[in-house]
């Protein structure tokens, strides 16, 4: 009786463990597979240029460039959201990118195992660059912390919009990060950049296209991971529910940035937006 | 009466001496194997060992291997006394050097090492199950321990905590074995066992203190009934004596720079201290939020959840049912209680106090009792536990698909997001599945050592510069380091310095810039990513886990603040210098790297 037992135990512990040594055996398949087929180093850079201003395309980074001067910092422009407790940044995502001609390109991100698809189309013109990025499904969805979200490096000191401006904080030693809530009534914003130090930095005008999921921005001055170095976060949404419907299509984000020399032109820009906006 | 003898009894050990059995044998070299076989896969997939630790350990064995082969004893001894720079004791590192030179130097040999201390592991692990309880407590411990996700994880890693962690393991093993310090024979072997776990790590003390404090304590409790103190004191005595002479080996020749580590160690703390009081204003140092930390490592990322539930099933049956239990809570608490106080925290700190929760959750696992079927049923759960172990084995290995998925844990501080399974993120320590990505910096170091045997230059140390524009040197990898360790294992007889350049002193005046021709090799890098396989890393508890500067970094850190400085233009104007006509550099090679930007490799004519 007591052998039977026995017996039946060890047969219990054999079949667990060749169970498990099987499913260990297709992960290693898998994995050796994997080196093949699934890594995207070997991508090569795109780049769309029109007077100084300067976009680089790479493994879901986008830089830009002012001259020689790369004014954004770590991932640049991107986007990022979470569904079912996982988080969806752009830099992760599989990109197939189209340039259609020196100045204009339209990119479309898609992460293995979700229905979800965002579209990128840059254009520059006249050495400003329009953005618009949209979200479509093939199912219902609901997503948290949605936003769209530009890095720019820690040289601007202050933010200009028409009516107001401001210094932009600076961080504690040990501070991870500090906020402003921007006045964003006029749907135009600049970031400036003065001093000795910074003289090749350009001034940064943004304006909100009209159709945009996301009419608010914070602008925050906050610390990489594992990094002495901050960087200007300037977000739209952040914190926002998002309920996709199968097979529509939401404009997350849209808009201009236009570069200048100096401040006065990049006040002209923003009464000119402003203008616009109100007719 | 019995209760209050109960109280007395921090240690009661077995008196059946089950250790010499030929099927403990065969299920430590199954386990054993069974790790040979997987690391082996695991580390072939993985292009790149990783971790900044990670290849200033390498590059310290790679230069006792170096020494070694040179047949120059006094280079041998010098690096015994000074272990590269004095931060790390040398025996983890000599013994994988010993291993290289019999098998071959390859980034993979030297993690073979780990092997030889997964065998004092385990059957330190059951031994100490055995003598405190039974041989189904070894047994079940042993299992466990080497199906925890942090060890199989550091079984791969070359750095100390693997080998602290059988270190202490075998020294708590001897202790027991010395039967309250009655034993001589044991007590010789602690002691010897002592000395050579405080030559692999500084921390092996602490995890030793609290099962040394109750073995002591008991051994004199008894000693007193029994008239033997005396026998205990000389053995006592004689151990620790061992210990410490083994240890002054390499304490003694280096306790000026020992001290200098210590007093950056209590620095870095201290300041951190005040400016989270002065900035945030919290009670940091009292706070209770800190004693979290470990304990959501042991959930997250040493042991999983899964077998945080297991545990937790045990802890209850270990308190009521089982001896032993301040010995084996203190081998947990006491480090818990004191590495909670530092700045940096890291599960792998903890890693050598995870034998005491397989002991633990084996010892509860092992009084549970079924009213009916009571054997078969137990034996059928131990197989579903295992099962489950080993099918989390091969997903944490292997399984590139997962998804790290978090759930909240409402605690009376905030909230703790716990994983169902332990991360398949790099953190930087412990890995996940393997790295695929080649930097090709075995490459540069190929390019620099066979132009360097070719073209013979003058001096003791051959100086080679990396200039980078952006994170390569300056952000979290240490390019430097791997560099270094490529530089040392492509040349065995010249010794080469690799260095920031962009960090040389003078950069802001630009006056650093007649230093260049001080340098042997330039390494240009033409990046501007950070390192990716950092890109996406991640911390679950960042805002439990105290992350804030370092003095050194602080000070840094304040520097830069000062002293704002354009890399991007540094760089390039470096690389006009290099490239213009009357240069003193000329081009040996160009590497093209994993993310397409370009190492441009320079050698001074």
């Amino acid at each position: 009786m007591v052998n039977k037992i026995k017996f039946r135990i060890v047969c219990f512990y054999f079949i667990f463990f060749v169970m498990a040594l099987l499913y260990g055996m297709e992960l290693v398949k898998k994995a050796y597979n994997y080196k093949e087929a699934d890594l995207k180093y070997a991508q090569k850079e795109i780049i769309l240029e029109d007077n100084a201003l300067r976009v680089v395309f790479f493994d879901g980074y986008i830089t830009m460039y002012y001259g020689n001067m790369q004014f954004t910092d770590n991932n640049g422009l991107a986007s990022s959201f979470t569904v079912d407790g996982v988080d969806y940044p752009t830099f992760k995502a599989k990109w197939n990118i189209n340039k259609i001609s020196p100045t204009e390109l339209f990119a479309t991100n898609e992460w293995p195992g979700l229905s979800v698809r965002q579209s990128w189309h840059f254009l520059l013109k006249e050495g400003k660059l329009n953005w618009q990025i949209d979200l479509e499904s093939k199912n219902d969805i609901d997503m948290i912390n949605v936003g769209v979200v530009f890095l720019f490096r820690n040289n601007y000191q202050e933010w200009v919009s028409l009516y107001e401006q401001g210094r932009i904080p600076v961080l504690g030693v040990l501070q991870q990060r500090k906020n402003i809530k921007l006045p964003f009534t006029s749907n135009a914003l600049g970031l400036n950049a003065y001093g000795k130090d910074n003289k090749l930095f350009p001034a940064v005008g943004l304006t909100l296209g009209e159709g945009s999921f996301f009419n608010k921005a914070l602008l925050s001055s906050c610390r990489g991971m594992f990094s002495k170095i901050t960087y200007l976060s300037l977000s739209f949404g952040g914190k926002e529910p998002l309920k996709v419907f199968k097979n529509s299509k939401i404009t997350l984000s849209s808009g201009q940035m236009g570069i200048f020399n100096k401040k006065d032109d990049l006040m002209r820009y923003l009464k000119m937006e402003q203008d616009k906006f109100k007719n | 009466m019995k209760s209050r003898n109960n109280r007395k009894t921090f240690v009661k050990l077995n008196d059946k001496n089950v250790i010499y059995d030929k099927y403990i044998y065969f299920l430590i070299a199954a386990i054993t194997v069974f790790y040979l076989i997987n690391n082996f896969i695991w580390l072939n997939f993985n292009v790149y060992p990783y971790g900044p630790d990670e290849f200033s350990h390498l590059l310290i064995a790679q230069n006792f291997y170096n020494g070694i082969i040179s047949g120059r004893i006094e280079r041998l001894l010098e690096l015994f006394k000074l272990s590269t720079d004095a931060i790390y004791p040398p025996l983890f590192h000599f013994t994988a050097a010993l291993l290289c030179f019999l098998l071959g130097a390859s980034s993979i040999s030297p993690l073979i090492i780990n092997l030889l201390y997964l065998l004092i592991l385990l059957f330190s692990v059951y031994a100490i199950g055995c003598k405190l309880y039974d041989r189904s407590v070894g047994v079940l411990a042993t299992l466990l321990i080497s199906l925890y996700p942090m060890v199989f994880r550091y079984s791969r890693f070359f750095g100390l905590d693997f080998a602290q962690m059988s270190m202490v393991c075998l020294s708590i093993c001897f202790l027991i074995y010395t039967e309250y310090f009655s034993n001589r024979k044991f007590s010789v072997l602690l002691g010897i066992s002592i000395g050579l776990g405080m030559l692999v790590k500084w921390a092996f003390l602490l995890f030793l203190s609290g099962p040394l404090a109750c073995v002591i304590l008991q051994a004199f409790l008894r000693a007193k009934k029994n008239l033997g103190l005396c026998v205990v004191f000389i053995n006592l005595l004689l151990s620790l004596l061992i210990g410490v002479l083994i240890s002054l080996t390499w304490y003694l020749p280096s306790y000026a720079e020992v001290l200098i580590r210590l007093r950056m160690f209590f620095w870095s703390i201290f300041p951190h201290h005040c400016g989270q009081l002065l900035i945030q204003k919290t009670p940091v140092i009292f706070g209770l939020d800190r004693f979290f930390d470990y304990f959501c490592l042991l959930v997250n990322g040493q042991i999983s959840l899964f077998f945080f539930l297991v545990f937790i099933l045990a802890v209850p049956l270990f308190f009521i049912k089982r001896f032993n239990r301040v010995f084996l809570i203190s081998w947990y608490i006491l480090p818990y209680i004191l590495l909670s106080f530092s700045l940096q925290k890291e599960g792998r700190f903890m890693l050598s106090s995870l034998p005491a929760i397989a002991l633990i959750s084996a010892a509860g696992l092992r009084s549970l009792y079924f009213p009916r079927f009571n054997y078969f049923l137990k034996h059928l759960l131990y197989a579903v536990i295992l099962f489950i172990g080993l099918m989390q084995f091969f997903d944490v290995s292997y399984n590139y698909e997962r998804k790290e998925k978090t759930f909240p844990f409402q605690t009376p501080i905030g909230i703790i997001h716990m994983l169902y399974f332990p991360s398949t993120e790099h953190n930087g320590w412990a890995y996940g599945p393997p790295l695929r990505k080649d930097w090709k910096i075995d490459k540069i170091a190929a390019s620099i050592a066979g132009f360097s045997y070719s073209h013979p230059q003058a001096g003791a140390d051959i100086l080679v510069g990396v200039i980078s524009e952006d994170d390569y040197v300056r952000n979290v990898f240490s390019f430097l380091q791997v560099l270094n360790y490529y530089l040392a294992r492509e040349d065995h007889v010249s010794s080469f310095a690799v260095i920031d350049f962009l960090s040389y002193p003078g950069k802001y005046d630009w006056s650093f810039i007649n230093k260049i021709n001080d340098l042997n090799y330039v390494v240009f890098i033409s990046g501007i990513k950070s390192w990716p396989a950092f890109d996406d890393l991640k911390f679950t508890f960042n805002k439990f886990i105290t992350r804030a500067a370092s003095l050194s970094s602080l000070q840094s850190y304040l520097y830069n603040i000062k002293h704002p400085y354009d890399f991007k233009n540094a760089t390039e104007r470096l690389r006009k210098f290099l490239d213009s006509k009357d240069r003193n550099f000329s081009l040996i090679d160009k590497i093209k790297l994993a993310d397409g930007y370009y190492a441009y490799v320079y050698a001074r004519k």
